[in-house]
């Protein structure tokens, strides 16, 4: 397996040389043609209306089109196998959601590291927030507390096995001492449905989804797993608060390139998507959901990758979560 | 609730919300026609444009776009038997066999005037009664989406046209299709042969289009006399007297039916249409005509299809939960405008709650407006030969495809199915209970399991809970219904040897 | 409707149902292989394998009895193969997706057209060459004009150039 993807990384090698001249070249205009940034999930989530949002502040920094293409399905494996082999000439860009991170761990016969691309720059993202169903009779934590240390277990909905929510979910059932059962939905609004109608005890969904539900009569918002409060959850105490300070789940997004990407060409494009994050108009857009801003570029994104990486290999083993291939 | 509707409609009737109204529209209907390509990735790509326009302006346009592309997915059903979405698979059963009949123009009609009507209700019910009904919506839980679908598994084989054992048969087929990718309760890949394009599974449009499109243009290359009849008559382009009498109680039926299934977020769009063709095959006097051209199989599910477009809002509106993927996108685009779509919406923003309501049904008119006067310039398309006509759909084909996921995954894998598609044909088995099977399939299996989680490994919830209980009380009524004349054809056949 | 009053209970075989019969059989046959990695699990507590092991059975049955079936409802042969217009259908629709990455939209449009009209003899050279520029237009209208979607019209290798 090793050696095959090493002959891989060679003929990669190999590769890139052969194209440097024309690398050379293009590094001196780039960028002289649209960008694409390749979206590893189908259109509507969270890292297609963050990128579709900054490509406009990007077009107009760049000075050339910034195009976004969905590549969905295969738990984002597709997106990422296709912008992995991407030429590193600062035309291809991927978004990477902390899921196609988490499926690095997960999966093993990927035909792609986290050593196939270049990390850019990470742009931050949205905390979790825990929501119980009222109608299965959980309106406190302490009722939750009590199902999840009842004989039978909880029940906590999640968009499937590998997701945030679900290793999230099991940490802190975890830590919680208790026992739980993932159910799994296909995606997070059929989960919400689910505890909606008192059919799942529990659910990790985003902090912008959790404000959402704040005023339904169905479901209770009960933690935030951020740091500090939320503003647009400001009564809802934090993990940490409750006693869990270990929870620290959150979703987040960031920009790499296939490996290899000239030096100066990632900067550009990093000091780009840095300052659309920063533009008022993002913050006064994404904020109020509970976007909490966490730009970090180059070195500092990729040691925070690995330093994910590592986090959820130890919840994966721990908690003996397993597919087959 | 006159008063808040009047308020709806002077928010949506300002020129400004009218033109957005139409220009959704006009969008929708145009990409509802081109075979995959759908109203999800249209919307995606005008979501950035709408964040400069007014929120209730940008939701008017946006919807309008979903209930378009509805619209038009039964235009291509109908003229070439090319079903691009789930809901219009049943459209292609009578809706083409009327085409091939030379009644394209009347089937077209039905469709755009039953949707009408059909979107004029649902969207008085939403107005009226959204809240109750969203209660109801929550009530139904794993066990009772299970029921349902199962009931709509066995009557669906209602829907053979020859052997009925061969029509189960390709249900199962379907069933089996259905399984490969991920399994939604463990996370495990299922058949994938190693292909990650197949983790979510087998793409719906890959099979109905080879399965439909690629195998009725080698059909009819074969036969060139099939082809010549598309061509020779094309027929009045109105409704008759008599089709109209026949078509106004299926279009009833189907708008209470897809009114009521709308409100089901886990699948009551797709099984909508379903159910109301087969309603409409039971309880219509014609429906011995069915399988060749009966306007009541058209009326029905388009009129159904149609209601349920509008009362999947429901959830949304209600509760901020979607009821399918558009619906979701539409949500994130109203909250960058910084508003919440959930419980408290209707009092903290009326005018987007009326407003929106009283463009559905702006946009519903608009359809009509747009839709009547084209179904000449699309019946003209018939008149075009074959030569010309098969590689375009081809081409079309080929790009929507190809454009679900820029996968040239996806284009093999219509290959490979309009193969099947054709295999198929040459056994004489019908493909579009496999359609059924593999839509229904993959959800059966969801609610089952999903039930048998939540309920701790007890099966009894199925009849302990009263609509699922009710729900398989009809479906065993149904299978013997089936079954025992089949049973006492066979005993009169051996008592005659 | 199509029925032969006279064959009923004479005993032909369907060769249709019997092809279709095996087909299942066989589909179900590789279903089971394949799901032998699967954990079955129990009713109460179903695992990835317990739903296909129910299909797969069904579908087997289903063949079985359509076999069955076929013995006696007969007779209907197997029908002669289109091939040369399936081949080339398939193969224009296999060389879009061959080529759409590699040429760009214009030429793998037109690649198809060309193809696809070798399926039908009334065609002439002409009238193929207009067809294919007509819809190389229309495709750059609709696709690239209309919705913008992400491919290159033109070779991307002449674009990067």
């Amino acid at each position: 397996m090793i050696s095959r993807r090493n002959v891989l990384i060679g003929a990669g090698t190999v590769g890139s040389m052969a194209l440097m001249s024309s690398v050379a070249k293009a590094q001196a205009e780039w960028p002289a043609r649209p960008i694409t940034i390749t979206i590893a999930n189908a259109p509507g989530g969270d890292d297609d209306t963050l990128s579709r949002f900054l490509a406009e502040t990007l077009t107009s920094e760049l000075g050339q089109a910034v195009v976004i293409e969905n590549r969905g399905g295969g738990s984002t494996t597709i997106g990422v196998t296709a912008a992995s082999s991407a030429k590193p000439d600062g035309y291809s860009i991927l978004c990477l959601p902390t899921s196609g991170l988490v499926q690095t761990v997960l999966r093993d016969r990927l035909p792609y590291t986290l050593d196939s691309f270049t990390p850019i720059v990470g742009i931050g993202g949205y905390p979790l927030a825990l929501i119980a169903s009222k109608k299965a009779g959980i309106n406190t934590i302490d009722d939750l507390m009590a199902a999840i240390h009842s004989p039978e277990g909880v029940t906590y909905a999640t968009a499937g096995v590998g997701t945030i929510a679900h290793l999230t979910g099991t940490t802190f059932i975890r830590e919680a001492k208790g026992k739980g059962i993932n159910v799994s939905y296909k995606n997070n609004p059929d989960g919400i449905q689910g505890v909606a109608g008192g059919f799942t005890q529990m659910m990790f969904v985003s902090a912008r989804e959790g404000a959402i539900l704040k005023n339904d009569e169905n479901v209770t918002v009960l933690a935030v797993t951020s740091p500090a409060r939320t503003s647009n959850l400001p009564d809802v105490p934090t993990t940490a608060e409750l006693g869990y300070p270990q929870i620290d789940g959150r979703v987040w997004y960031g920009y790499l390139a296939p490996a290899g990407i000239p030096a100066d060409v990632a900067s550009r494009f990093s000091a780009a998507v840095v300052k659309g994050v920063q533009t008022p108009k993002f913050q006064e857009r994404f904020g109020p959901l509970s976007f909490q801003t966490d730009l970090k570029t180059g070195d500092d994104f990729k040691a925070f990758l690995v330093s994910e990486q590592n986090r959820f290999r130890k919840i994966i083993t721990e908690n003996d979560i397993k597919l087959n291939k | 609730m006159i008063d808040n509707l009047a308020l709806g409609l002077s928010v949506a009737m300002t020129f400004h919300n009218l033109g957005f109204a139409f220009m959704g529209c006009l969008i929708g209907t145009a990409i509802g026609v081109l075979p995959g390509i759908g109203p999800l990735a249209t919307i995606a790509l005008l979501l950035p444009l709408t964040f400069t326009l007014d929120p209730v302006t940008a939701v008017i346009m946006l919807s309008g776009i979903y209930y378009g592309a509805q619209y038009g997915g039964s235009t291509s059903a109908i003229l070439l038997n090319l079903p691009g979405e789930v809901t219009a698979v049943v459209t292609t059963l009578e809706g083409h066999k009327m085409a091939l009949k030379g009644r394209a123009g009347a089937a077209l009609a039905v469709s755009a005037l039953g949707s009408f009507f059909a979107g004029t209700v649902a969207t008085l019910v939403v107005a009226a009664s959204g809240p109750v009904l969203t209660s109801f919506a929550l009530s139904f839980g794993p066990a009772e989406y299970f029921s349902l679908i199962l009931l709509g598994l066995i009557i669906a084989t209602v829907l053979a046209q020859g052997s009925i054992l061969k029509s189960i048969a390709m249900l199962a087929l379907g069933l089996a299709l259905g399984l490969v990718g991920t399994d939604i309760q463990s996370g495990e890949v299922r058949f994938s042969l190693g292909f990650f394009e197949l983790f979510e599974g087998i793409d719906f449009v890959a099979v109905a289009m080879g399965i439909f499109g690629i195998a009725e243009i080698v059909r009819n290359l074969e036969n060139p006399e099939n082809r010549n009849v598309t061509i020779s008559k094309v027929g009045s382009l109105m409704l008759t007297k008599e089709e109209f009498r026949r078509a106004a109680p299926s279009v009833l039926r189907g708008t209470v039916v897809g009114s009521v299934l709308g409100i089901l977020p886990g699948g009551g769009l797709a099984l909508s249409t379903f159910a109301s063709y087969i309603l409409e095959r039971r309880v219509s006097k014609y429906g011995h005509e069915f399988g060749t051209g009966a306007i009541e199989g058209v009326a029905g599910p388009e009129s159904a299809n149609n209601a349920a477009s509008q009362t999947s809002f429901i959830p949304m509106l209600t509760l901020g939960i979607p009821a399918n993927a558009v619906m979701a996108l539409i949500i994130g685009g109203l909250m960058i405008h910084g508003i919440q779509p959930g419980p408290g919406v209707i009092q903290a923003q009326p005018e987007l709650f009326w407003g929106l309501i009283a463009s559905m049904w702006i946009g519903n008119l608009m359809l009509l407006v747009i839709n009547l006067p084209l179904i000449g310039v699309w019946v003209s398309l018939l008149r075009l030969p074959y030569r010309y006509l098969y590689p375009t759909i081809l081409v079309f084909c080929a790009i929507g495809v190809y454009s679900v996921n820029y996968s040239t995954f996806n284009v093999f894998e219509t290959v490979l199915f309009g193969l099947v598609g054709y295999l198929l044909f040459k056994l004489r088995c019908e493909p579009a209970p496999l359609l059924i099977g593999f839509v229904l399939g993959p959800m059966l299996e969801e609610y089952l399991r999903r039930t048998m989680v939540v309920s701790r490994g007890d099966p009894m919830v199925f009849i302990e809970r009263p609509v699922s209980a009710v729900l398989l009380a009809i479906a065993a009524l149904a299978l013997l219904t089936m079954l025992l004349p089949a049973i006492r054809r066979k005993k009169d056949e051996a008592l005659e040897e | 409707m199509q029925q032969d009053p006279v064959e009923t209970s004479s005993g032909r075989m369907n060769a249709k149902d019997i092809a279709t019969g095996v087909f299942l059989i066989a589909i179900a046959a590789f279903g089971f292989f394949l799901n032998l990695e699967n954990q079955q699990g129990t009713a109460a507590q179903m695992g990835p394998g317990y739903m296909p092991m129910l299909i797969f059975s069904l579908l087997a049955i289903l063949g079985v009895a359509v076999i069955v079936g076929g013995l006696r409802n007969g007779p209907d042969p197997l029908e002669r193969w289109a091939l040369k217009e399936l081949v080339l259908i398939l193969g224009a629709m296999a060389a879009f997706g061959v080529l759409i990455e590699r040429l760009g939209l214009a030429l793998s449009v037109a690649t198809v057209v060309i193809i696809s009209t070798l399926a039908d003899r009334s065609h002439s050279l002409r009238s193929v060459a207009g067809l294919t520029i007509a819809l190389v237009a229309i495709c750059w209208l609709v696709f690239i004009l209309g919705l913008n979607l992400n491919v290159s019209f033109l070779p991307p290798a002449l674009t990067e150039l």
